[in-house]
């Protein structure tokens, strides 16, 4: 899967879960803010990067997802480690 | 049967009268079934039937039973969990007093101190209840 494939789908499934907007995530935007994450909404993200990516998903993962970009680029890496 | 109802308060923490399962019918690592018979007299029964609030607390405490029955078994250290959510609780029917409830509960996922579970609850084989919960379990 390319890149923008893994980033559309990930938008997809941001947008579904979390009933956002599509043109609110924006690269640069706080992940945490934009979709108002609690910490039990956190759960709710695991479970869906789990469903829809080959990896396991560590609580510290999630320390340096700031933005939305970050957040891609941390799905796209750990899906390509899994693959090796 | 595997816990009857003399026993159920071995492997739940909680006690009369707020106990809403009577039995613990299967279980095993994934699943739990119970059975709970809705006597007049019970705390959350409200114009003969059983509430929303006990019917969740009914699939609460099977989780727990589930989870107490498992622990007890394997001799591990007991645990103790909080409800964190409840998410899509859709109640199609409430239980009358009199009828005989049996709750399943499946794990479906385990995301780290957090359990989530899918309750069914149902009277006859017909679906009263069901939702999602997530369980914070505080080793």
């Amino acid at each position: 899967m390319q890149n923008e494939e893994i980033i559309e789908k990930i938008n997809s499934f941001l947008a579904e879960e979390f009933e956002i907007d599509a043109d609110k995530m924006l690269p640069d935007a706080n992940l945490k803010e934009t979709l108002d994450l609690d910490s039990l909404d956190y759960i709710d993200l695991v479970v869906v990067i789990e469903s829809n990516f080959p990896f396991r998903v560590k609580p510290e993962d999630f320390i340096n997802i700031i933005t939305f970009q970050d957040f891609y680029d941390y799905v796209i890496t750990s899906s390509q480690k899994e693959l090796v | 049967m595997l816990i009857l109802q003399n026993d159920i308060t071995s492997i739940i923490p909680q006690r009369p009268p707020f106990v809403m399962i009577d039995q613990l019918v299967s279980c095993d690592e994934v699943c739990s079934v119970t059975s709970f018979y809705v006597k007049e007299e019970n705390v959350l029964v409200d114009n003969g039937e059983l509430s929303e609030a006990g019917i969740t607390e009914n699939i609460a405490q099977t989780a727990a039973a589930g989870l107490g029955y498992v622990t007890l078994k394997n001799n591990a250290p007991v645990v103790v969990g909080y409800i964190a959510a409840i998410k899509n609780l859709e109640v199609f029917v409430l239980p009358k007093v009199g009828d005989v409830i049996e709750t399943n509960v499946t794990i479906t996922n385990q995301i780290f101190d957090v359990t989530i579970i899918t309750g069914i609850v149902k009277c006859s084989g017909i679906l009263l209840a069901k939702c999602e919960m997530k369980i914070y379990l505080k080793k």
